[in-house]
């Protein structure tokens, strides 16, 4: 097949990048329900890139990501809540100096929120990554549901069971997809440099990546830090965008962790743009299946809707795509414009 | 005095029997890992399984509440049984993560699946025959039959467990392949057949658990089992992984703990699922094996 | 100054009850090509963990370049100055050749605590300096990109020099297997050794490739003055290459000397000999 010219390459991809500009821009005509979608998609998408930093590309299998989405959103939602609203919120114990007197600004906010969730990677992964294969999964997750019921039962910092209420809903198109950019950019910049294809090495070898002089502890510390600074981004967009938090398992517990987990397996562990594709369709086919949620009336019959069945049937999907697809959409590959060229390129064979 | 002592036995039976549950939960666990070095994440949910089997089994078939049990025991096996044979053997030679994957998959659909079919509300579990609330009293202590049951019924399925291990043929066949896989099937045990029986032993067991953990907060609900799953779990590990003894005594001491803690600093009542979790992280760093040890480093 | 780039005194590494190697000691000059034999299991792939930190030795003690390396990481034995191959080869597989070479690289970019290691034990050594790499790697500043253009003429010219330039854009696991043993020497190379330790770097091999990479170790040896230990199975391929040799029986040392001396002596033909015998 034939290659694509760099130069072609680059036009291709500004041209993709204002398409993408004008379709945000233009999102509105969408209606408020699917712009508020088109957010969480890359709220999602910002979710499984970091993840897949450390699940796919360097290769250790974390539980912990909903921890750190937890603890993004969290600190975020904190700092940017009116100091009215704290005090109408936490009426069993009051919140704690310094937190309830200031009030800051969203991407300060939402950068303090993505750092302390990074300083707690830092301090969950300098034991755990002592740990090999399940026992750092059970480890990570252990640390995660401590995280959890930390939040639940610090009422004086988190307002415990009650949670927060009247997050200001700024989280929009533009911040999202803002922070996406930033994420895919680094993240990817990352994975294609020296130290990405250390990673890479360890993910594949980490005896013989010691051997060749590489710090594994150190590489995946690296990794483990800078995905958790993005968990936290994604969660302090995500506290802005539902405008309420709470700890329950089902929230900000160990299920998120499971959604990311099916977003990046059906993309591919290890690949950038894989997460991405993995994001959306987790966010689009998850509304969609809410119609089997719904009553449905065909001919005249109804048929009662089911609460959970999109969740059943993207967890069918779900082991479907590990028994038989473990590469999921992209394996550890990225999608770029050689591979679409390629796709129609034998499309079009087939067709003559 | 007096009430500090009568306090200080209800702790114990308390501890016994949360112990119990956490220990019948923590062999499957275990046994599975043995053969199959899998975390086996769906254990928490094939607990629920069985506690919904049992529920419907009275509620709708109208069983009298010892065959409901039973049926819902029986079914909770034919459960683990199914799950090994299309989730897990497919990815038998699959690497260690994508089982793992799989496992934590099989876990999101048997939740999902309880959620669309048993409903996501919370049920009352009192199927159970009112005696087993009377109260027993110990001195002073009030300590409901339960309690006695729970711990009677776990020693009777130990003394099972080791009847079938060490005095049966498959139970031979569950320690050889928990050592070396090849080996033991040169040496002719099928063992395709000894891992399916190994997740029925496990997911019964689980089943029993579940029904005596319902009747214990006598409730239902589709997210029921993570949490002493994952305890469980945790047991096992202090345990040593892979070790049955290790299991139980692990199971035991998760139990004491838990009570023990919330009976002498009930301030902290609302982290007490957090000393699990801190147990295990100090366990899995200074002795990784547990206290019973089974595996030691890889080879390289 | 010491002679010796690597002495290895008295080492004894236990697996359980089980003893691999037992009180081993052997030393290596600077320049020399030093083979290491014996019947299979009889732990001498053990005796390479050991130097490069994969096992630690339960007594006894293994200098390099005069400084005791013994229980220290294998990520900072390599970096100051041991790299090896493996048996099985251990590419990784998923990445492209050039990918592979690259990786041996990497640590020379981030080499600040094995420089602290070293600067500590011989102060002529250069004291390390911080470089933040990582912040440039992401952000591509210059000077990292001038690193990397660097990295990929390096590894490039090290592909060459094993004759394997052609394959730079292959997948790792797509090469035959007598090419994948040398991309495995390139990669240690790119480590910028000064002992090279190969494990059965001819197993698998025709005649006429091992004959082939017989002229390359010896090319590279001298090219890079570097030393070289091998364990190797072929015996045409040791007598011929190594100066010296040391063979292992059940994890002791039966024999040492050149290869005349030991193919002539008793304990290493009653070793094989037995071997045969069960094999």
């Amino acid at each position: 097949m034939k290659r694509i010219p760099l130069k072609i390459n680059l036009i291709l991809t500004i041209a993709f990048l204002i398409g993408i500009y004008f379709f945000l821009s233009n999102v509105s005509v969408l209606g408020d329900y699917w712009s508020r979608i088109v957010t969480l998609v890359a709220i999602y998408s910002i979710m499984a890139v970091s993840y897949t930093l450390v699940n796919g590309i360097t290769g250790i299998f974390s539980l912990g990501q909903a921890g750190f989405i937890a603890i993004g959103a969290y600190t975020s939602a904190l700092l940017t809540l009116s100091l009215q609203q704290k005090e109408m919120s936490f009426f069993i114990q009051p919140l704690i100096w310094p937190l309830n007197s200031i009030q800051i600004g969203f991407l300060p906010a939402t950068i303090i929120g993505g750092l302390v969730a990074a300083f707690f990677a830092f301090l969950i992964g300098y034991p755990s990554l002592r740990l090999t294969g399940d026992y750092f999964a059970i480890a990570t997750l252990a640390f995660a549901e401590i995280i959890r019921i930390l939040i639940q039962n610090l009422y004086g910092v988190t307002n415990g069971t009650l949670g927060l209420k009247g997050i200001n809903p700024y989280t929009n198109v533009w911040w999202a997809w803002g922070w996406l950019l930033v994420t895919v950019l680094i993240i990817g910049s990352l994975k294609y440099s020296s130290y990405g294809r250390a990673l890479r090495a360890i993910s594949e070898d980490p005896v013989a990546a010691k051997v060749m002089g590489i710090d594994v502890f150190r590489h995946q510390m690296m990794a483990f830090v800078i995905s958790g600074f993005f968990a936290g981004i994604s969660g302090a967009l995500y506290a802005h965008w539902i405008t309420t938090l709470d700890p329950r398992p089902t929230s900000l517990g160990v299920m998120l962790t499971f959604y990311v987990l099916i977003m990046i397996v059906i993309g591919g562990l290890g690949s950038i743009t894989g997460a991405i594709l993995g994001a959306i369709f987790f966010a689009f086919v998850s509304q969609w299946l809410r119609i089997f949620e719904s009553n449905i009336t065909i001919f005249g019959f109804t048929i009662p809707g089911v609460p959970g069945m999109s969740m059943l049937i993207l967890s069918v999907l779900f082991i479907v795509v590990m028994i038989f697809w473990r590469r999921g959409l992209m394996g550890k590959e990225e999608l770029n414009w050689q591979k679409i060229y390629n796709f129609f390129k034998k499309v079009e064979v087939q067709n003559e | 005095m007096d009430i500090g002592l009568n306090a200080l036995i209800q702790n114990i039976f308390n501890s016994l029997s949360l112990g119990s549950l956490y220990a019948l939960i923590a062999v499957g666990y275990t046994m599975v890992y043995g053969i199959l070095r899998l975390i086996n994440f769906a254990h928490g949910d094939i607990f629920m399984m069985g506690t919904y089997f049992a529920f419907y089994a009275i509620t709708i078939f109208f069983l009298p509440w010892y065959l409901g049990f039973l049926v819902a025991i029986l079914i909770t096996g034919l459960l683990g049984f199914s799950i090994e044979k299309i989730a897990y053997r497919p990815l038998r030679n699959a690497p260690r993560i994508s089982s793992l994957i799989t496992a934590i998959g099989m876990s999101f659909f048997l939740e999902s699946f309880a959620v669309v079919v048993f409903g996501g509300i919370p049920k009352s579990f009192n199927v159970y025959p009112k005696f087993f609330s009377d109260i027993i009293l110990i001195g002073q202590s009030r300590i409901p039959l339960l309690t006695f049951i729970t711990i009677g019924v776990t020693f009777f399925l130990f003394l099972i467990l080791w009847w079938i291990l060490y005095k049966t043929k498959i139970g031979l066949a569950m320690r050889a392949i928990s050592v070396d896989i090849p080996t033991t099937s040169l040496m002719g045990a099928n063992v395709n057949n000894v891992i399916s029986m190994t997740f029925v032993l496990g997911s019964t067991f689980a089943a029993v658990a579940g029904i005596l953990w319902a009747m214990k907060y006598p409730q239902v609900q589709p997210y029921m089992g993570f949490t002493p799953g994952l305890k469980a779990f945790i047991a096992a590990v202090i345990g040593g992984i892979g070790s049955i003894q290790g299991a139980i005594v692990g199971g035991f001491l998760l139990g004491f703990l838990e009570i023990m803690i919330v009976g002498f600093f009930p301030s902290l009542a609302g982290y007490r699922d957090v000393f699990a979790y801190v147990v295990l992280v100090i366990i899995l760093m200074f002795r990784p094996t547990g206290i019973f040890k089974i595996y030691s480093e890889q080879k390289v | 100054m010491n002679e010796n780039i690597l002495k290895i005194d008295n080492i004894t590494v236990k697996f359980g009850g089980l003893i691999a190697v037992d009180s081993f000691s052997m030393y290596i000059n600077k320049g020399e090509l030093i083979g290491l034999i014996g019947p299979n299991g009889a732990g001498k792939t053990t005796v390479f963990n050991a130097i490069t930190g994969i096992y630690k030795p339960q007594s006894g003690k293994i200098f390099f370049k005069g400084i005791d390396i013994t229980g220290q990481s294998p990520q900072l034995i390599n970096q100051i100055g041991i790299a090896r191959t493996f048996q099985n080869i251990r590419l990784f597989s998923d990445m492209s050749v050039m990918e592979n070479v690259m990786v041996g690289q990497h640590s020379y970019f981030t080499n600040g605590k094995a420089l602290k290691f070293l600067h500590k034990h011989d102060p002529s050594f250069p004291k390390p300096s911080w470089r933040p790499w990582l912040v440039g790697a992401i952000l591509k500043t210059p000077s990292y990109l001038k690193a990397e253009k660097t990295m990929k003429e390096k590894a490039f010219e090290l592909l060459k020099k094993m004759g394997l330039q052609k394959y730079a854009d292959f997948k790792a696991s797509a090469l035959p297997y007598g090419q994948q043993r040398k991309v495995e020497i390139a990669r240690a190379l790119a480590t910028n050794p000064s002992l090279l330790i190969l494990d059965e770097p001819a197993a698998g091999m025709n005649p006429h490739e091992s004959e082939e990479l017989l002229e390359t170790v010896k090319k590279i040896m001298k090219e890079f003055s570097l030393t070289i230990l091998l364990i190797e199975h072929d015996m045409k391929f040791v007598m011929n290459l190594c100066e010296r040799i040391y063979v292992l029986d059940y994890g002791k040392l039966i024999s040492h000397g050149s290869p005349y001396e030991v193919q002539n002596d008793k304990k290493v033909i009653e070793a094989y000999l037995g071997d045969e015998v069960y094999a």
